[in-house]
């Protein structure tokens, strides 16, 4: 069956990234309850009238929007400079953390004051450089960034040669909330020492990554993160002799190492480390229980 | 006595007991008042009276043992009580949360109840659940909506509300506080005092089949959320996104005496 869509009325879209954007959200600083951005913005090469307003929200990718902060009107967002904002965002980590930048016109329906969206830009990411994994940008990025989608098993590692790994969460069971905001430390500390040991696994194993920009950068961190710059990294997880390969023992003795240092020893802001989170609540665990017909 | 929150230890302890509360009342097919035995009440009393297992929040007020008609008059003390604390260290402080939890007890827990959930004395970060606790979501509702909670805390203090699960359950009513605005004033029913009856569901199962309650929260919510793809909601008053509303909140407007 054919599909209708019924455009009631235009929305210009508003662009975030690729060449000379309209608007560029950065990254400024992160702290313990919140982030601070910047927002740059330019609009000069729309045509909305002078006296819309310009909103910028910030929201988390469960849904949940701040009040929207206006940015001004769009005569004094579009005379050809770049006008720079700051915000600060309580209670959100950079992960989650997505924006909405819109143009509002006041207008009237069946004789009611509305104001209508007539231009928007819909920011689930920090403005990058182009993804080459060579820009040096690091700050605003995680090596290992976290998806929902629907797999079957809770959890997997996907890889591709020259894109950055990504932890794929089953979608509809609450993993990618829990990690995203360190509600759970026993699903985090599983999860990130299975997934660390087969990332590693496979950058030390499959060489069709031995020219991947992203392992480079996710070896570099390693190097920064064990403290001794002279520390080999194993070329490889397998000894080959006489056509016959074996596992190389002090390459999985170094995959464990790493696990241990950015799972294990792994600190939140209040000196924990993940671990000890994983020893407490696991003793503390509670039985598993049964719904109760009353909330 | 002054506001404390748990140290780590008291913390621990207090989970402990209440999860031994919870399993005793397990043990007894349900029944409360068997299964908070005279040994749990005389453990929670000992748990209330150590003083070395909390410590004194800065910027808190005195806590009174009293009596609480309604949620919302709870929500509302709660709300003095804390006015002078800052506000995002304590919003997610489950230390503090669970130590006024303890401190008023007997206003959250009663034989009258019918759920015992530990969600509800135990506060959880997980956005699923931690709307179930019984202190911190009359203080969250009454801070967050002012007097349009109301809707969502007309019942006694040791009860969930259905108003509360619906609405709470939806991001956007999250910051979007003319939401509780717009409820408030079509589903209060301010001549009796109480919520309307029949509108907090937004489905109900009638002749077997799930039917759709017209006019309902949900409705409304669904509503709130087709706005808010086109049009500034922000921006607009709650009176002429009440206007925007289709037919079948026509009754409901009337019934309020809000003009179609």
């Amino acid at each position: 069956m054919s599909k209708n869509t019924i455009n009631i009325f235009d929305e210009e879209r508003i662009t975030h990234k690729g060449e000379k954007p309209d608007v560029k959200v950065l990254l400024d600083k992160i702290s313990n309850d919140g982030i601070n951005i910047k927002v740059e913005v330019n609009l000069e090469r729309h045509n909305f009238e002078e006296n819309c307003d310009v909103f910028f929200q910030a929201y988390s990718n469960r849904g949940s929007g701040l009040e929207p902060w206006k940015m001004g009107d769009f005569k004094s967002l579009s005379n050809g400079e770049v006008k720079t904002f700051s915000y600060f965002i309580p209670q959100i980590d950079k992960d989650s953390a997505r924006f909405n930048l819109f143009v509002s016109k006041k207008g009237n329906f069946k004789n009611i004051n509305v104001h209508r969206v007539i231009g928007r830009s819909k920011i689930k990411e920090f403005y990058d450089e182009p993804d080459d994994g060579k820009d040096g940008n690091y700050k605003t990025e995680s090596l290992l960034p976290t998806r929902e989608d629907e797999i079957g098993t809770a959890f997997k590692i996907d890889m591709y040669p020259g894109q950055k790994p990504v932890l794929v969460l089953k979608r509809g069971c609450n993993i990618k909330h829990k990690l995203d905001n360190n509600i759970d430390p026993i699903q985090k500390t599983l999860i990130y020492t299975s997934a660390l040991r087969e990332l590693l696994k496979i950058y030390l194993s499959d060489n069709r990554f031995d020219d991947c920009p992203w392992k480079s950068r996710w070896f570099e961190e390693i190097k920064k993160k064990m403290g001794d710059p002279d520390v080999l990294i194993p070329e490889s997880l397998f000894i080959y002799e006489n056509d016959l390969s074996e596992i190389n023992p002090e390459a999985e003795q170094w995959i464990e190492d790493v696990v241990n240092i950015f799972v294990s020893n792994l600190i939140d802001a209040s000196g924990k480390k993940l671990i000890d989170k994983f020893i407490s609540n696991n003793n503390f665990a509670a039985d598993p229980d049964i719904e109760e017909n009353e909330l | 006595m002054k506001l404390r929150r748990f140290t780590e230890d008291g913390h621990s302890k207090y989970i402990l007991l209440y999860d031994k509360i919870k399993n005793s009342i397990k043990k007894n097919k349900g029944n409360i008042e068997k299964g908070f035995n005279k040994k749990l009440r005389l453990e929670l009393e000992v748990l209330q009276e150590d003083t070395s297992l909390s410590t004194e929040v800065i910027s808190g007020k005195n806590l009174i043992k009293k009596d609480f008609k309604n949620s919302y008059e709870l929500g509302l003390y709660l709300n003095d009580l804390l006015k002078d604390c800052n506000q995002t260290e304590i919003y997610f402080d489950e230390k503090m949360w669970d130590w006024i939890t303890l401190f008023h007890f007997d206003v959250v827990f009663s034989t009258s109840m019918t759920g015992y959930s530990e969600h509800r004395y135990i506060l959880s970060q997980d956005w699923f659940i931690r709307n179930r606790h019984l202190i911190r979501t009359p203080w969250y509702a009454v801070n967050t909506y002012g007097d349009s909670s109301k809707l969502f805390l007309s019942k006694a203090p040791y009860f969930g509300s259905d108003y509360l699960e619906q609405f709470i359950s939806h991001r956007i009513n999250e910051n979007y506080t003319s939401s509780a605005h717009i409820a408030y004033s079509l589903y209060y029913d301010q001549e009796n005092d109480r919520p309307r009856p029949g509108y907090s569901k937004k489905f109900i199962r009638r002749k077997n089949k799930k039917t759709l309650v017209k006019a309902s929260l949900g409705r409304l919510i669904d509503k709130l959320n087709q706005y808010n793809q086109i049009y500034d909601i922000w921006s607009m008053s709650p009176k002429d996104i009440v206007s925007l509303l289709p037919k079948e909140f026509s009754e409901l407007k009337e019934l309020n005496g809000i003009e179609d």
